[in-house]
C-alpha cells in the first residue's frame, strides 16, 4: 500500500506499508521511515495477540507444564517441552539418564525436520524463486513440494511415535517420558530416515544453487553449546562476541524491552544494549565441527565459506542442519537400547531452576520457581523470534538503503523476504507484523 | 462448476491447527486441487485488503481457528463472517477457548501488571505497556486493544459448524473438507466428529469395568502406568468418558490419560461440570473427609477439569469480587 504525505516541511512523502506479513508464523507488521536516503526509523510492529503463557502457568502443577507450554507453538511444541522439563529438572535436582537424553535429542531431531521442511520449502523457497506461495509453486516444482511434503511427514511420524501425536506431543514429562519407544518400532522408521537423509543432501545441492541478495550484517551471534554435540538440549550459552555463560547467568547478561509499539518483548545485550542473533546461522557458525559427518560435508561443499554471516544463506543452514538430524536420528535409532524405566524417581520439593534449549528458530530460555505442592509459582519464557526482533530492525536499517531506488512493492517484498529469513515465530513470541515505509 | 472458494485464518492460536492442515501431506495436495485457496496468511501472500476487496459471502468456507484475545480477531472474524457463506470454527480454542483461554482464570489487568512489570524479567524499569496508539513523526502506530476476556468465536459471530481438538486431527479435517465438497452437511451447529464419548474407540476400552469405581485418585506422572489397563480403572485421571471422540486416542496409546481436548458430547452444556461430575460419580466413598483427600490428587480443578473450555463454560471467567 502507498501512500503520500507531506512531511512538517510541506515536503512530500513517500509510504510503503506491509500490513499483514505472509508466510510466517503468526502476525506483524513494519514499520520504516527514511530521510534523505538515509533509515531513520523501523519499527516491528508486533500485534499477534499475546496470550499470556506465563501468567497463567502460574498455580498450575509442574508436570502440567510441558502439555501447556506446548501450546505455546504448534510448530515447535518440542522446544518448549524440553525447555520447560529441563529447567523444572534443574529446580528438583533431577537428572534422567544417557538413554532418556538420547530419546529427547530424537524427539528434537523429529522436530527440526519437521520445522525446517516447513520453512525451507513451503514458506522461503518461494521468495528465491519468485511465486507468491508454494502452493504457486508446486504448479512448476512438483517435485520438490512433493519431497518436501514427505520429509516434513517423516519428521512428523517420528514425532508421533515418540510423543504419541504430531502436533503437541504427549510423552514428555518431568524426569523422562511417559512411554518409550521400542526398538523395532524405531527400526520401522529407518527406511523412511534413510530417504530423508538423502532428500535432505538434495535440499541442500538444490537450496545452495539459489541467488542470495549480497547481506552480511556484524552479527553477534548467539547459541547453545555443548563440547560433544551439535547443541539441542543442553548446555552453556555462547556467542561470536565472547559469551560463555550457564543458563543462571542468562538474564544477566540478555535482557527483555517493553516497547510501545508491540505486544512482544523486545530482547537486547544487557551491557551493550545492542541486539544478536539466535538460530540455525548462529548454530552453525559457531557449533559447526560438532555437525554429523554428512552434514558437515554438505556444509563445506556449498561453496560458502564458513562462519556465514548471509542472513539469506540461513536457508541453506536450514538444509544442512535438516541432513544433521537425520543423520543423529539413524544413528541414535541404531544404538538404541529401550531403558529400563522411562522416567527418574524423585521427590516433589519447593525450587527454582532454568534451562536454554534449541528450537528450531534459536535459543529458547525458560526459568520456573515451583512451592513444596509442585505448583508453579513463576515462569519465565523468552523465545527465539523476541530475541530476534531488534536484530530484524537492525537488518532492515542496514538492508534499506540498498534497495530504496526499487518500485515500492518490491521494497515491501524485499523486505518481507528479509524477515522471513529468521523464520519469525510470532505467536510463539507473543505476540503480527506490518510493514509500513516512510520516505521522502 | 467453480472450485469451492476457501479461507484459512488464525485468532489467538499457536500455529497448531495449521500444522494439522498441512500435516494432510499428500491429502493437502489433494485440497489444493480441488479447493481455491484464496487467504491463509502462513502460507499465502493474500493480505487484509485482499479479503475487503470482495463481494460478501465470496468465500464458499472459511476455517477460522485461534480464540478472540484482541480487538483485531474480532474485526478479522466479523470480515471473514460476511465474505463467507460457511464459517467452520476450527480446532479447540475457536470452538471452546482453549488453553488461551485459561486466561480468563484471571483478568486483563492482572495480566497486564505481571507480565508487563512484575515478572522477574522485567528490569528496565520504564514502565511501558503495549500502547493502542503510538505517536511517530509521521502519524500513529496501531495496536489492536487486548480485551478484559478470552471469547470463544461463536462468542463473537455467527459459527455454522465446528471441528473440535488441540489440534482437529487430519482424519476429522479431511472429512469435513469431503463433506464440504459432496455438499453432505450435517444440521447447522454440528460438531464435525461424531458423538460418542472417547472410550468407545480407546483400544483399553475392553478393560474397563462395567461398573467403575476408584478408592484413590492419581495423576499420570505420580505411577508408573500399567499399559494394557484402563487408565481410570488404575485411578488415573482420564476425561475419556466425557470427551467427544474422533481422535481415535492417540494420547492414550502415547501413555497419557485423554485431557479432553476435543470437548464435550452433543448434550453436554458445560464441558468442565460434566468432568467433574463423572470423576466424583466414580470414586468409592461419601465421606467428605476421605473425599477431600482423594481430591488433594487434583491441586488445580479448574486448570484439570477446563483446560481448554473456560471461555465456554458457564463462568466463562473468574468473577470479580463484589
Amino acid at each position: 500500500m502507498t501512500q503520500r504525505n507531506p512531511d512538517a516541511a510541506g515536503l512530500p512523502q513517500r509510504t510503503v506499508k506491509v500490513d499483514y506479513l505472509s508466510r510466517v508464523e503468526g502476525e506483524g507488521g513494519l514499520y520504516a521511515r527514511v530521510e534523505n536516503g538515509e533509515v531513520r526509523e523501523v519499527k516491528l510492529d508486533i500485534f499477534e495477540p499475546p496470550r499470556f503463557f506465563e501468567a497463567f502457568l502460574r498455580g498450575r502443577h509442574f508436570q502440567e507444564v510441558p502439555d501447556i507450554t506446548a501450546r505455546i507453538c504448534g510448530i515447535c511444541p518440542v522446544a518448549y517441552q524440553m525447555s520447560s522439563v529441563h529447567a523444572l529438572e534443574a529446580a528438583l535436582g533431577v537428572s534422567p539418564g544417557p538413554e532418556i537424553r538420547q530419546l529427547r535429542r530424537l524427539l528434537y531431531c523429529a522436530e527440526w525436520i519437521e520445522s525446517h521442511a516447513l520453512h525451507i520449502y513451503l514458506l522461503q523457497a518461494p521468495d528465491f524463486l519468485g511465486y507468491d506461495s508454494a502452493i504457486a509453486m508446486a504448479a512448476d516444482h512438483p517435485h520438490e513440494v512433493e519431497r518436501a511434503l514427505r520429509l516434513k511427514k517423516i519428521g512428523n511420524d517420528l514425532l508421533a511415535l515418540l510423543g504419541g501425536r504430531a502436533t503437541h506431543p504427549v510423552s514428555v514429562c518431568v524426569g523422562g517420558f511417559y512411554k518409550v519407544p521400542r526398538r523395532k518400532e524405531l527400526e520401522a522408521l529407518r527406511g523412511d530416515l534413510e530417504w530423508g537423509l538423502e532428500a535432505s543432501l538434495e535440499t541442500v545441492r538444490f537450496v545452495s544453487g539459489l541467488a542470495f541478495p549480497d547481506f552480511a550484517p556484524n552479527y553477534e551471534f548467539v547459541s547453545v553449546s555443548h563440547p560433544d554435540e551439535y547443541p539441542m538440549n543442553e548446555r552453556k550459552i555462547v556467542s561470536s562476541a565472547g559469551v560463555d555463560i550457564e543458563p543462571t547467568e542468562f538474564e544477566k547478561v540478555f535482557l527483555e524491552e517493553h516497547v510501545e509499539h508491540s505486544t512482544a518483548l523486545h530482547s537486547k545485550r544487557a551491557d551493550t544494549g545492542t541486539s544478536y542473533f539466535v538460530g540455525p546461522l548462529a548454530r552453525i557458525n559457531l557449533n559447526f565441527e560438532k555437525l554429523f559427518p554428512r552434514a558437515k560435508e554438505a556444509a563445506r561443499a556449498t561453496g560458502i565459506c564458513w562462519p556465514c554471516k548471509n542472513p539469506f544463506q540461513g536457508i541453506v543452514v536450514r538444509a544442512v542442519e535438516m541432513v544433521h538430524a537425520y543423520e543423529e536420528a539413524l544413528a541414535i535409532i541404531a544404538s538404541y537400547r529401550e531403558p529400563a524405566r522411562s522416567r527418574a524417581e524423585f521427590k516433589v520439593h519447593a525450587g527454582e531452576g532454568c534451562a536454554a534449549t534449541e528450537a528450531p528458530r534459536g535459543v529458547l530460555y525458560h526459568r520456573y520457581r515451583i512451592n513444596d505442592q509442585g505448583l508453579v509459582e513463576f515462569a519465565k519464557i523468552v523465545p527465539p523470534t523476541a530475541q530476534n526482533y531488534r536484530r530484524m530492525e537492525d537488518d532492515l536499517r542496514l538492508f534499506l538503503p540498498g534497495i530504496l531506488e526499487r518500485a515500492e512493492p518490491e521494497i515491501a517484498r524485499a523486505c518481507e523476504n528479509l524477515i522471513r529469513n529468521y523464520d519469525p515465530c510470532i505467536s510463539c513470541s507473543t505476540h503480527f507484523l506490518k510493514l509500513k515505509l516512510d520516505s521522502d | 462448476m467453480a472450485k469451492p472458494k476457501v479461507a484459512f485464518y488464525w485468532c489467538a492460536s499457536c500455529g497448531g491447527c495449521e500444522e494439522a492442515v498441512v500435516d494432510l501431506a499428500e491429502g493437502v495436495l489433494k485440497v489444493v486441487e480441488a479447493v481455491d485457496i484464496v487467504f491463509w496468511p502462513v502460507a499465502l501472500d493474500f493480505k487484509r485488503s485482499d479479503v475487503q476487496a470482495m463481494p460478501d459471502g465470496a468465500i464458499d468456507v472459511a476455517f477460522i481457528n485461534g480464540a478472540i484475545r484482541m480487538s483485531e480477531q474480532e474485526a478479522m472474524a466479523k470480515l471473514l463472517r460476511k465474505k463467507s457463506k460457511l464459517v467452520i470454527a476450527y480446532g479447540a480454542c475457536a470452538y471452546q477457548g482453549g488453553i488461551p483461554g485459561l486466561a480468563n482464570l484471571t483478568d486483563k489487568e492482572t495480566i497486564l501488571e505481571y507480565v508487563y512489570h512484575q515478572s522477574p524479567s522485567t528490569t528496565d524499569g520504564t514502565g511501558v505497556r503495549p500502547q493502542t496508539h503510538t505517536t511517530v513523526p509521521e502519524g500513529e502506530l496501531e495496536l489492536p486493544e487486548f480485551y478484559e476476556t478470552v471469547k470463544t468465536l461463536d462468542q463473537v459471530i455467527d459459527v455454522d459448524y465446528y471441528l473440535p481438538g488441540c489440534p482437529p486431527t487430519g482424519k476429522i479435517t479431511f472429512q469435513a473438507i469431503e463433506a464440504i465438497l459432496a455438499g453432505k452437511l450435517p444440521e447447522k451447529g454440528a460438531v464435525l466428529a461424531g458423538d460418542r464419548a472417547l472410550c468407545y474407540e480407546c483400544d483399553l476400552n475392553s478393560t474397563k469395568p462395567e461398573k467403575l469405581l476408584v478408592s484413590d485418585l492419581k495423576r499420570v506422572h505420580q505411577v508408573i502406568v500399567d499399559r494394557e489397563k484402563c487408565l481410570l480403572a488404575q485411578g488415573i485421571l482420564c476425561l475419556g468418558p466425557v470427551t467427544r471422540g474422533g481422535c481415535e486416542a492417540p494420547c492414550v496409546k502415547g501413555g497419557m490419560p485423554c485431557t479432553g481436548c476435543f470437548g464435550p458430547l452433543d448434550l453436554v452444556r458445560d464441558y468442565g461440570g460434566k468432568a467433574l461430575s463423572a470423576m466424583a460419580s466414580i470414586v468409592d466413598t461419601t465421606d467428605e473427609k476421605v473425599l477431600a483427600k482423594i481430591f488433594e490428587a487434583v491441586p488445580d480443578p479448574a486448570g484439570t477439569f477446563y483446560r481448554y473450555s473456560v471461555p465456554a463454560s458457564l463462568l466463562a471467567r473468574k468473577r470479580k469480587a463484589a
